[in-house]
Formats: structure tokens, C-alpha cells, sequence
């Protein structure tokens, strides 16, 4: 199979800035506010899934509801109906949105390949694999589908490897490995598709995403101990304040002069309010909502741009992921506080 | 042949108000039309405010016409 089946649908016709502009702004009126996340932390997981099946969920809420309860409901629907809106917006986007389309979808296929490989690896059913994937990306759905039912890690990688962007991947290899390769894989296509506009907002975008993937690393290294080709393979390169060189000497410094290189970067205050916490996973959380809240406040410009697109892309994203924390959240009886505390609003 | 020049420019003026005005009400009534369209996909409502918005531009032509009617039917029997 070829790798580009899928893409060429979506970028057919030119790209009418008037119409798509406005339309987009339509429906980025339809997304939620804040307040409505504070009436959906008061309700009872079967209450949001009433809510959301009254609003705009409700095509998904209504076709899903037969086959889940719940929050797998809930996830399920949210899933689609971002997979539909970002199809829906692709393919009105036009011709101007290719660059943009290859970088977003192609991030929904690592996230899927990963999800499958690692419910593989860990010996997870395919219900349990299936449940986790977003119908989103420039590989058909169907095909990643059909990956779930492959019998093992390795022939799920083997069928990976027929198509031209992944050849790349060794079945020989372990997990961690072919993470790091997908993300350095997708990384170094975007940033090469882009670099040709080196101050646009989606290539900054692109580089700070580097940055804060690259601070989780090295975190993580830092407090659990690491081998050098785990540094080589746990570095990406390209990032907007951090170098290679730079994170290198990172990982080696002591805390205080960790601390006092980040705080010459936009990601210091968050490392020093999380630097004295046992779990980093507050830490990247923040560092993942500071991602969100940077996007959604520079995707906004001149209105004859694909700039409003990314930035309902990156408001629906955010608006999923809240629903989807506030869901599991509630399912899981946590604090009100810590779901509202991880929100992004 | 002063006279002719002036007759001449007026005219060309009162052709020139409309066609430039109308091209432009067209360029204008393009965009507000399609981001008219393109928001009344998302939200039916508003279909009689992108309808208002859509016909705004025609005004530009009316002052055009209005420039074009006074070149021909008040400054140019001056000069006749």
C-alpha cells in the first residue's frame, strides 16, 4: 500500500480564505467555553455524556451509544468527532493547507502506531488497543484497524515497514527505540517541509514542541539515570530555545545550574513551581498546557492566512482533552480541584 | 478643442465611476459572499444577516451612479 492513499482527497480545490476563515470562526463559536467546563466537573459521568449527546457531540453520542456506556461512550464519541471535524476542516481547507495537513495528520498516525505498539508489546487485547485510537490521520482508519488485528509487535512493525515513510523500523528493536524514531522521524520531515518559512507561527509551533518534549526527557533522565545512546536517542533536534549542545550540558548540571539555565527560557517559571515535587507528571502536564495556551494565543492573525484553521485545531484539541479529563476524572472519583487544576482554560 | 477635450473627459469619467465602482462592489460582494456562505454552513441563523452583509457592497455602485448621472446630466450640458 502506498503511504500517500489517504492524503490526496483532502487538498483538491483552491484555497477560498473568505469562506474558510469564516466558516471556521463559525465553528469555533460552537466550542465550549469555560464555564461549561465547571458545569460538566458538577456532573455525574452519565450526566456529561446526556450533555454532550445534546450538543455538538450528538451525531456521535447517538451512533456510538448503542455498542458503549459510559466513559468508553464519552471517549469514543469525543475521538470521532474530532477525527470528523479535523477531515471536515482539511478538506475545505484546499490547497494551502498541505504542509499543515502532513504535519498534523501524520502526528494522528504516530500516536495511533505507538498506541498499537505498545498494547502489543504489553500484551493488551485489541478492544483495550482499539479504545485508545483516534480515527485521524493520513493513513486510512481501515488500515490502522487492520494493524490491531496483527498477531504481534513484530509483524505489526514488519507491515509497517511496506509503507515508504516507515521503512525505516527494525522489529528487532524495543519499544522505547521505535518511539523515539517515529517522533525524530516526524519531527525532521515537518521542520524540512517548513524550513523554508523559518518565521512562521507553525514552524515556532513545531520547535517549541521540540523544546518541551526535550525537557520531559531530560527530566526523566535526570532523576532515573541514563546511558549515553539513551541521550542520542532520546534528543530531538530543532528545538526554539534549547540546542542539542545546550541539553546536553543540561543533563549534566547540577540542579542549581539547571534551574538557572531554564529560567532564560519561557519553560523556566514551570520547571521551578514543579522542581521540588517526586512525580514529574504535574510537571508535564504544565509543560503540555503551556504548549496548548502558546498555540492558541499565536495562531491568530491576518485573516487571508491558514492561521484561524490551526488555531480551531488547536482549540478542539484542547477542548477533547478537557472532556476527556474532566470524564476519566470523574470515573475515577478524583479531587474537583486536581480535573480543574489539569485543564486547560 | 478645449471644449471637445472637456466633453470627452467627463464622459470617460461617468463610464469610468460605474465600471470602477461596479468592479469593485463585485470584488467586495465576492469575499462577504463567500464568508456569508461559509458561516451560514456552520449556523443557519445567520442567513438574513450574511444576506444584508452580502448586498452592502451594491451601495459603492449606487455613489458611482449617482457620480455618473451628475457628469451627465448637470456638468456636461455646461459645456455643450
Amino acid at each position: 500500500m502506498d503511504s500517500n492513499v489517504a492524503s490526496s482527497e483532502y487538498w483538491v480545490g483552491e484555497t477560498n480564505y473568505s469562506y474558510l476563515n469564516t466558516r471556521v470562526r463559525a465553528m469555533e463559536s460552537k466550542l465550549f467555553k469555560n464555564d461549561i467546563y465547571i458545569k460538566l466537573l458538577n456532573m455525574e459521568v452519565s450526566q456529561i455524556a446526556r450533555f454532550l449527546g445534546e450538543g455538538n457531540y450528538k451525531e456521535e453520542i447517538e451512533s456510538l451509544s448503542r455498542t458503549y456506556r459510559g466513559v468508553e461512550l464519552i471517549e469514543h464519541s469525543i475521538n470521532t468527532n474530532l477525527g470528523n471535524s479535523y477531515h471536515k476542516l482539511l478538506k475545505m481547507s484546499g490547497e494551502k493547507a498541505v504542509k499543515y495537513a502532513f504535519a498534523i495528520l501524520t502526528r494522528w498516525d504516530i500516536h495511533n502506531i505507538i498506541s498499537i505498539l505498545r498494547g502489543k508489546y504489553s500484551n493488551a487485547t485489541d478492544y483495550e488497543i482499539e479504545k485508545t485510537l483516534i480515527p485521524i490521520g493520513e493513513i486510512p482508519f481501515n488500515f490502522i484497524l487492520s494493524l490491531v488485528k496483527i498477531y504481534s509487535y513484530e509483524d505489526v512493525l514488519r507491515r509497517l515497514k511496506k509503507l515508504d515513510k516507515f521503512d525505516f523500523l527494525d522489529e528487532t528493536k524495543d519499544i522505547a527505540d521505535i518511539e523515539s524514531e517515529l517522533f525524530k522521524m516526524y519531527f525532521k520531515n515537518t521542520l524540512d517541509n517548513f524550513k523554508k518559512e523559518k518565521k512562521s507561527l507553525f514552524f515556532k509551533f513545531i520547535r517549541t514542541e521540540i523544546d518541551i518534549i526535550n525537557i520531559k526527557n531530560i527530566m526523566r533522565m535526570r532523576r532515573y539515570g541514563f546511558a549515553f545512546d539513551e541521550e542520542q536517542k532520546n534528543i530531538i533536534e530543532g528545538g526554539l530555545f534549547i540546542s542539542i549542545d545546550d541539553l546536553s550540558s543540561l543533563l549534566r548540571s547540577s540542579g542549581d545550574d539547571f534551574l538557572k539555565e531554564m529560567k532564560k527560557t519561557p519553560y523556566g517559571p514551570i520547571i521551578e513551581m514543579h522542581w521540588q515535587e517526586k512525580t514529574l507528571f504535574y510537571l508535564e502536564e504544565s509543560l503540555e498546557k503551556y504548549l496548548m495556551k502558546y498555540a492558541k494565543e499565536q495562531f491568530i492573525g491576518d485573516p487571508f492566512t491558514i492561521m484561524h484553521v490551526l488555531h480551531y485545531i488547536i482549540s478542539k484539541k484542547i477542548e477533547v482533552e478537557n472532556i476527556r479529563k474532566i470524564s476519566r476524572g470523574k470515573a475515577s472519583n478524583i479531587e474537583k480541584k486536581i480535573i480543574e487544576d489539569s485543564l486547560v482554560i | 478643442m478645449m471644449a471637445e477635450l472637456a466633453v470627452i473627459v467627463v464622459v470617460l469619467s461617468a463610464a469610468a465611476s460605474v465600471i470602477l465602482t461596479g468592479l469593485a462592489a463585485a470584488w467586495a460582494e465576492k469575499h462577504i459572499g463567500s464568508a456569508a456562505i461559509g458561516a451560514m454552513t456552520e449556523k443557519e441563523e445567520l442567513f438574513s444577516k450574511g444576506l444584508v452583509l452580502t448586498v452592502i457592497p451594491e451601495t459603492i455602485v449606487i455613489f458611482g451612479l449617482t457620480v455618473s448621472l451628475v457628469l451627465l446630466f448637470v456638468v456636461l450640458p455646461q459645456l455643450l
